[in-house]
């Protein structure tokens, strides 16, 4: 006799295994979220945690810098004498640099121009040097221009010059010179 | 309704409700606090990070300013100042010029300081940081005492140029009396410092360069205010250095 009933309960076996599957997949997965859950609650702690770290060490710091600027500006009137003084001073040596080589022309003609003739006349303009030198005799002027010659054009790099004498109304040389300096030598205080 | 061919029943859902509120909430968190929260993290990193750079610059300008020592800084100022004043040297100059006569011997004759002319072109000669005012001297002496009046006024406070000098005879009987026509720079300066404000801008050092210009700038000679005697600093009613 054929009874019908056998794949009945097989049917229900299967399901009843399905579900029983399934449930181990859900408790893994409950197990899995708990785990998810908990991870993530203890990071939003850590991340809290940090925050009130972080504005504990931001306060500290800005309490700190604070102070640091009182100190600072409880100085500032020496601090600002100092920069102003240090700012000034860039400009003086910037100053003397230029100045240098005109004070420097001045004194070594000076020293080369032969005894008894003199200096009349001075002008440095850009790289243009007009000298005008005073001789009280023909063998003088041509000794002053000689000396002039040398230091300028072999010590100074003075790379052209040009020189006229005259006989002035008090029967002296005038000696006038228009020398072309090479480059600024102005890099000295 | 049927999922994976098995119908939905209350099983399920107690299977299933913790996982999914699980993702809520964790959906919902990271949306609504995590991801600002991680921002803001982030934020404050920066800010501490950049907080904290600050104090160590403010703390070391705080450092080299406690090893400024105030007389030094004070006569840096004061030779600084007579150096490359921050206005118009005219009385000082006119000082430097009296007493340069005084000690070579010369006689002052004119020294075009007009104060009107101060104001509009000469002072508008502006260079590196300094002004320039461009004027004219005559000195009469001996070929000595001017050629040390030259000298001596490039060793003086506040800086002065000389640009072109001039010496012609003093006197027609041939004598050693010169008279010579310098035309001289006076420089000043008319800008101000105000980087002393930034905490984390630190202090200006002296370079060697500028310690040696220091150094020169001590070797020249301040004018010395004569003793006033009606509450001046000039003795403008002196006479006998400026005569022709």
């Amino acid at each position: 006799m054929a009874h019908t009933s056998v794949p009945q309960i097989n049917l229900l076996s299967k399901k009843k295994a399905i579900f029983d599957e399934q449930a181990a997949i859900a408790l893994r997965v409950k197990v899995i979220s708990g785990v998810v859950l908990v991870v993530y609650l203890v990071l939003m702690t850590v991340v809290f945690g940090l925050q009130m770290v972080w504005n504990t060490q931001i306060e500290s710091t800005q309490t700190t810098l604070s102070q640091t600027k009182l100190a600072l500006s409880s100085q500032g009137s020496r601090v600002q004498q100092y920069e102003q003084s240090v700012a000034v001073l860039g400009k003086v040596q910037t100053l003397l640099k230029q100045r240098y080589e005109t004070i420097d022309l001045w004194q070594k003609l000076q020293q080369v121009i032969p005894v008894g003739c003199e200096l009349t006349a001075f002008a440095l303009e850009k790289d243009t040097l007009r000298v005008s030198i005073s001789a009280p005799h023909v063998v003088l002027a041509n000794q002053a221009i000689e000396v002039v010659e040398k230091s300028l054009l072999e010590q100074l790099g003075a790379k052209a010059e040009e020189s006229t004498i005259s006989r002035g109304k008090d029967a002296q040389y005038m000696i006038d010179l228009e020398i072309m300096m090479q480059s600024p030598k102005g890099n000295k205080s | 309704m049927k999922i994976a061919g098995i119908s939905f029943s209350r099983a399920y859902l107690q299977m299933w409700w913790f996982p999914a509120m699980v993702v809520v909430v964790i959906l919902i968190g990271s949306m609504s606090i995590m991801i600002p929260q991680i921002g803001s993290l982030i934020e404050k990193d920066a800010l501490l990070k950049s907080q904290r750079a600050s104090l160590v610059k403010a703390r070391a300008k705080l450092d080299q300013v406690s090893q400024l020592d105030d007389q030094q800084v004070g006569w840096l100022a004061t030779i600084t100042s007579q150096a490359l004043p921050n206005k118009k040297p005219y009385y000082e100059v006119l000082q430097v010029v009296q007493n340069l006569a005084l000690q070579t011997g010369v006689v002052v004759g004119d020294l075009d300081l007009d104060p009107g002319l101060l104001a509009t072109q000469s002072a508008k000669n502006q260079k590196q940081g300094y002004t320039t005012l461009s004027t004219t001297l005559r000195v009469r002496g001996t070929t000595q005492q001017v050629t040390q009046f030259i000298d001596r006024l490039h060793r003086s406070l506040p800086l002065i140029g000389m640009t072109e000098v001039s010496i012609s005879p003093g006197s027609k009987d041939g004598g050693d009396l010169r008279q010579a026509t310098l035309d001289i720079d006076i420089y000043y300066t008319t800008d101000t410092v105000t980087k002393q404000n930034d905490i984390t801008t630190p202090l200006s050092v002296l370079t060697p360069e500028m310690q040696t210009v220091f150094s020169t700038l001590q070797s020249y000679s301040i004018p010395v205010a004569p003793t006033a005697s009606a509450g001046g600093m000039l003795n403008f009613n002196r006479t006998d250095v400026f005569s022709f």
